[in-house]
C-alpha cells in the first residue's frame, strides 16, 4: 500500500550516508514496513499524578455538570497528555498522525491511526522537548531544556500539594484558584503547558488520544476533517441556513464587552492562521505567553491605542458615508 | 561556464531552478535541510505521489515540515532595542519558514497574484520615501509577464479574468485566460463580498495554483477547507514539489539531498569563484560538494545567514557583501486582519482557503488624507476574503484572551472563530530599510553549533500610516457585510513594533545594476563572485503587497533561463 516515509532500502544503497537520503530517479520505490499501532496507549504518569492531572484538565474544560456539554474529562484529555509524555516508550513514537486520510471523511481505513516514524532531527527535537536537554552539549548551546515530562512531574506534585487534603480532591472552586496562583514557579510552568496541551487535545485530532467520540467537534459546530470526500459545489456555496445562535448575543455583551462599534471584540479578528501562527511562533506552548502575545494585540496601549483609535474614527465616518450597516 | 550546479534549498526558487536547468541539460544536486513527507518522489509521476499530510492541527502545531525552533532557532529584536544595544529580545520559531524537501510550498494555500506594473517602478514614479531605501526593479513587468505564463500553466493556476477589474487587468495584463476556472465560492466570502460592494470594491475569484479540475494527473480540489497551512491531503495543489522538483528529478539529472544542512560557500583564494559547498549531515558529519555554479534559493533569512556564514578573507563581511547590503532590507508582509461576526453558522471552513480576493486596498493613494498621517503615499495590498479558523487553534486564541475554563468553553460552543466568522487578511507592502536586518547572532546557536539568523526589525512609518487607512476600510468593509453583529480589525503594524508571523519574506540580497547599493546583478549572480546566484525573494528590491510566491518562480524562472543560456548580465 502506502510507502513508508523514510528512505526505502535502495535508497540506502544508491548512497544514503549516515542519517542523509539521496533521493535520484529510481533510487527508491519499495514499501517500508508499517508498525501497527498497538491499542495500548503510551504511558508515563504514575496513578497519583495522573489522578492531579484529570482533576487540573477538567478545570481547563469543564465537565457537563456545569453546562450539559462534555469537557476535557470526558475528552480524555488528562490521558492524551499522559501519552505525549511517553510518546517514546512506543514505536513509533506518538508525534505525527499518519495521512493523508482519516476514516471520518469517507476513508476506508484510518491512516491517522498509524502515527509515522520520525527520523533522525524530528527524534532529536522531540527527546530533547520531552525529555529534557539531560546535560547532553548539543542540545545546551542556548542553555538547558527542561523536558515536558519534569515539568508535568514536578508540578503536578506541588500542584496536588497546594490545596490542603489534595488537588484532586478539592470541589472546582478551589482547583481553578490553586492553577492560577502562580507564585509557585513548579504550577506556573505546569499550568503554562497543560492549557496548550489540554486546548489541542480537547479539539484536535482524536488520534492523539483525546477529543474522545470527537466531543470536541460535535459540541462546537465545527464539521470535522472530510477529507477524502470534501464538500460539493452546493455544501460550499449555499450551506443549509443554520439558526441564529443566542449566545452569541451573551458572549457579545458579556465577555467581548459590547458589539456597538464592533471593536470591542479585537477576539474575532483572530479568527486567521496568520495571527494563531503568529501567537504560536512567539509563545511556542507556554499558555501565558499566549496571553501575553494576544493581550499586546488585543489591548494596545501608549501610541498603538491613539493610532487604533484614529483608524476607528475613520471608519466610523466610512461606515456612516456608506449608509450604516444593514 | 560548467553544466553542473549545486542548488541550495529545494523550495519554490530551488525546485524552479533545478527544473530550468535540468530541461537545458545541466546535471543538479538540490541539497535541502529538511525531510521528504511525500514518498515516491523522483520515482511516481507527481499525481501519483503519496503523502504524509492530513487535515490534522496537532501536527501543525507540531512543526511538520518546518524547522525545529530548539534545534535551530532565530533570534529576533525591534530596531529600538538594537538602538539600545539589546542582543536580542526572543529566541525561536518567529520568521521561520518551512523546512522540507519542497520548501515552505508544501503548507502554502497557494494563492498567486500577478505583481502589478506600477510595482517595478516605485522610485522613479514615486520618488524617494525618508527612512526607506525604495529602489525600481532592474527590469519590468513586461519583462516578467512570459515567465508568470509560464509558471501559471505549469503549477495550473485557477481564475477568471472577465472578472478581474479592468484596472487589475491594466496593472496586470494577462494574455490568456486562467488555466481553469475558480473553485465554488465560500459562503463567508459571499458575505464579505457584499460588504466590499457597499465600499465600492469589486471582490473576484482570486488566482490560486488550485485544481478547480483534473490538471496535471493530480485531483479537483474538494474544498476540505484545512488548508492554509495544511499540506493538501489529496495532491490538488500545483508546488514547487509537484510541478517542478519532482518531474525535474524524473529526467535523471536532478539528485536531492534532504537532511542536509549547508553552512559554507568556499571560494577561491582571490574570492571570484565559488569552488565547493560545505553542509552538515543530522549526526553532525561534515561534507564538501565541488561546485561549477552555486545557485542559493535557502528563501531570504537563511540565504542571508548562508551568505554571512561563508565570509572568508577575500569577503570579510559575508559572501558578496562590498556592498554591505546584504542581509539588509529585510521585507516581511504585515498583515491586518478583519473579521465579521454571525449569530448564523456561516461555514468559513467549507472552502478552499480563500475564495474571493479584493484588490481596491492596493493603491497607491496620495491626497490630504495620505499626507496628514506624514507619508507621500500609501502602498497597499490585496485583501484574502473570507476564512475561519480550525478549532484547535481558535480554542488557543480564545483561551489566550478570555481565559481557560467557562468562558472558553462558551465561546467554543459558540464557534466564534471557526462557525460564526468571516475573516480576512490586507497584505501590506512592507517598505525596505537598511536597519531592518538580518545578521549572526553573537551567542546563540543552532544544534550543529553555528551562529543563528538574528533577524532586527520594526515596521516603518509608513507601515502604521497604511495600517491606519486601510485598516479603517477594511473595518468598515466588514462591519457593512449583510447580517454581521460584530466586527473587528487587527492592524499588526500598529500594534506591534517588531516582527509579526508572516511567511512572505523579501529583501536581504537585493539586486540592482549598481554594486555599491545591491547584492545581486539583475541576473541573480552576486556582483563579487562569477559563479554564485541567487535566486529567491532574497533579490525582490522591494515587497509589494500580494503574495510572492508566482513572483519568486517566475523571477527564479527567469534567472534560471538566462543562467543556462549564458546570458551576461
Ligand atoms: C501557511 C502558509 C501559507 C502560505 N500561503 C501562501 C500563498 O497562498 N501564496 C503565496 O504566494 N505564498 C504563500 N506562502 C509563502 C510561500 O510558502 C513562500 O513564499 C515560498 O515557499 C518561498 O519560496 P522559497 O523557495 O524562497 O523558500 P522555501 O519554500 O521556504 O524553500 C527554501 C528551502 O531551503 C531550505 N534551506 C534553507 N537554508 C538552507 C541551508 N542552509 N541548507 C539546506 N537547505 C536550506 C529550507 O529548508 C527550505 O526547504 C505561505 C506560507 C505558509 C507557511
Ligand atoms: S481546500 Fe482544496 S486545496 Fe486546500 S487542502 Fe483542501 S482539497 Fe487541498
Amino acid at each position: 500500500m502506502k510507502q513508508d516515509i523514510e528512505i526505502s532500502r535502495r535508497a540506502v544503497l544508491a548512497g544514503t550516508v549516515g542519517g542523509v537520503a539521496v533521493f535520484t530517479a529510481g533510487a527508491q520505490g519499495s514499501s517500508a514496513v508499517a508498525v501497527p499501532l498497538g491499542r495500548d496507549r503510551a504511558r508515563w504518569l504514575t496513578k497519583a499524578e495522573r489522578r492531579t492531572l484529570r482533576a487540573a484538565v477538567d478545570r481547563v474544560v469543564p465537565g457537563a455538570d456545569e453546562d450539559t456539554v462534555p469537557g476535557a474529562v470526558a475528552a480524555r484529555c488528562h490521558l492524551a497528555i499522559d501519552a505525549l509524555l511517553g510518546a517514546f516508550t512506543v514505536s513509533p513514537p506518538r508525534i505525527y498522525a499518519g495521512g493523508p486520510f482519516s476514516d471520518r471523511g469517507g476513508a476506508e481505513d484510518n491512516d491517522f491511526a498509524e502515527f509515522l516514524p520520525l527520523d533522525r532531527y524530528e527524534t532529536q527535537a522531540w527527546r530533547v522537548r520531552i525529555e529534557g536537554s539531560r546535560g547532553r552539549k548539543r542540545f545546551e548551546r542556548n542553555g538547558k531544556v527542561q523536558g515536558y515530562q519534569r515539568t508535568y512531574r514536578l508540578g503536578l506534585a506541588a500542584l496536588e500539594q497546594s490545596v490542603p487534603g489534595g488537588f484532586s480532591q478539592a470541589p472546582a472552586p478551589a482547583r481553578d484558584l490553586a492553577m492560577r496562583d502562580d507564585s509557585d514557579p513548579r504550577i506556573k510552568a505546569l499550568v503554562d503547558l497543560l492549557v496548550t496541551h489540554t486546548l489541542e487535545f480537547m479539539y484536535g485530532a482524536p488520534e492523539y488520544g483525546g477529543n474522545r467520540d470527537v466531543v470536541g467537534w460535535t459540541t462546537t459546530d465545527f464539521e470535522g476533517d472530510v477529507q477524502p470526500r470534501g464538500w460539493t459545489r452546493e455544501q460550499v456555496e449555499n450551506p443549509e441556513p443554520s439558526p441564529p445562535l443566542d449566545l452569541v448575543d451573551d458572549l457579545l455583551g458579556g465577555v467581548l464587552g459590547g458589539a456597538s462599534a464592533g471593536l470591542a471584540a479585537p477576539l474575532v479578528a483572530m479568527g486567521s492562521t496568520e495571527t494563531l501562527h503568529g501567537v504560536r511562533a512567539v509563545a511556542g506552548d507556554r499558555f501565558s505567553a499566549v496571553q501575553d502575545a494576544v493581550a499586546r494585540l488585543a489591548v494596545p496601549t501608549g501610541e498603538a491605542a491613539t493610532q487604533l483609535a484614529q483608524m476607528q474614527r475613520l471608519s466610523q465616518r466610512l461606515v456612516d458615508e456608506a449608509g450604516g450597516p444593514r | 561556464m560548467g553544466n553542473d550546479a549545486v542548488v541550495i534549498g529545494s523550495g519554490a526558487a530551488g525546485s524552479v531552478v533545478a527544473w530550468e536547468l535540468a530541461r537545458q541539460g545541466w546535471d543538479v544536486t538540490v541539497l535541502e535541510r529538511g525531510r521528504n513527507l511525500r514518498p515516491g518522489l523522483g520515482d511516481e509521476p507527481s499525481g501519483q505521489l503519496d503523502t504524509k499530510y492530513g487535515s490534522d492541527e496537532i501536527k501543525g502545531f507540531r512543526q511538520f515540515g518546518f524547522p525545529d525552533p530548539v534545534l535551530e532557532p532565530y533570534t529576533t529584536r525591534t530596531q529600538s532595542e538594537a538602538a539600545q544595544g539589546v542582543p536580542r529580545s526572543a529566541v525561536g520559531a518567529l520568521g521561520q519558514l518551512g523546512a522540507a524537501v519542497g520548501g515552505t510550498s508544501l503548507h502554502y494555500n497557494a494563492k498567486t497574484p500577478r505583481f502589478w506594473k506600477q510595482d517595478f517602478t516605485m522610485l522613479s514614479d514615486h520618488g524617494p520615501v525618508e527612512g526607506a531605501q525604495m529602489a525600481d526593479w532592474p527590469f519590468g513587468y513586461d519583462d516578467l509577464a512570459p515567465y508568470y505564463d509560464i509558471v501559471e500553466r505549469r503549477v495550473g493556476v485557477q481564475g477568471d479574468r472577465d472578472k478581474m477589474p479592468a484596472r487589475t487587468l491594466e496593472q496586470s495584463p494577462r494574455r490568456q485566460q486562467f488555466v481553469m476556472p475558480p473553485n465554488p465560492t465560500g459562503y463567508a466570502a459571499q458575505l464579505l463580498a457584499e460588504g466590499a460592494s457597499r465600499m465600492g470594491y469589486e471582490a473576484y475569484p482570486y488566482p490560486a495554483a488550485v485544481n478547480s479540475e483534473r490538471f496535471d494527473g493530480r485531483p479537483a480540489c474538494n474544498s476540505c477547507g484545512m488548508c492554509s497551512g495544511f499540506g493538501c491531503p489529496i495532491n490538488a495543489r500545483g508546488d514547487a514539489l509537484v510541478s517542478w522538483l519532482n518531474p525535474a528529478m524524473r529526467t535523471g539529472r536532478v539528485r536531492v539531498i534532504s537532511r542536509a544542512f549547508v553552512h559554507r560557500i568556499e571560494t577561491s583564494a582571490d574570492g571570484r569563484r565559488a569552488r565547493a559547498v560545505h553542509w552538515t549531515d543530522v549526526a553532525g558529519r561534515k561534507h564538501r560538494l565541488p561546485a561549477s555554479t552555486v545557485v542559493v534559493a535557502g528563501s531570504p533569512i537563511n540565504t542571508a545567514r548562508l551568505l554571512l556564514l561563508s565570509r572568508s578573507d577575500a569577503h570579510p563581511d559575508g559572501l558578496g557583501n562590498g556592498s554591505g547590503q546584504l542581509g539588509r532590507n529585510m521585507m516581511f508582509h504585515n498583515f491586518t486582519q478583519a473579521a465579521a461576526l454571525y449569530k448564523e453558522d456561516i461555514k468559513p471552513l467549507r472552502a478552499q482557503s480563500t475564495t474571493l480576493e479584493v484588490d481596491d486596498l492596493v493603491g497607491l493613494f496620495t491626497g490630504p488624507e495620505v499626507q496628514a498621517l506624514g507619508v507621500p503615499y500609501i502602498a497597499g495590498g490585496i485583501v484574502q476574503v473570507g476564512s475561519g479558523l480550525p478549532p484547535a487553534g481558535a480554542s488557543q486564541m480564545i483561551a489566550g484572551m478570555l481565559g481557560y475554563g467557562q468562558p472558553l468553553k462558551q465561546a467554543m460552543k459558540a464557534g466564534i472563530l471557526h462557525a460564526r466568522v468571516a475573516a480576512s487578511q490586507l497584505i501590506h507592502q512592507d517598505l525596505p530599510q537598511a536597519d531592518n536586518r538580518v545578521d549572526l547572532d553573537p551567542k546563540v546557536k543552532d544544534f550543529l553549533g553555528l551562529p543563528a539568523a538574528r533577524i532586527t526589525y520594526s515596521p516603518h512609518q509608513h507601515e502604521k500610516a497604511a495600517a491606519i487607512y486601510l485598516g479603517a476600510r477594511m473595518q468598515a468593509m466588514h462591519q457593512l457585510a449583510p447580517g454581521a453583529v460584530a466586527a473587528a480589525t487587527l492592524p499588526f503594524p500598529i500594534l506591534n513594533d517588531g516582527i509579526t508571523y508572516t511567511a512572505h519574506l523579501a529583501g536581504t540580497a537585493r539586486m540592482g545594476t549598481n554594486r555599491r547599493t545591491s547584492v545581486c546583478a539583475p541576473s541573480g549572480r552576486l556582483h563579487e563572485v562569477d559563479n554564485v546566484y541567487v535566486a529567491d525573494a532574497s533579490t525582490f528590491p522591494t515587497f509589494p503587497g500580494f503574495n510572492p510566491t508566482l513572483t519568486i518562480m517566475a523571477n527564479a524562472l527567469r534567472i534560471a533561463r538566462d543562467l543556462g543560456n549564458g546570458k551576461e548580465d
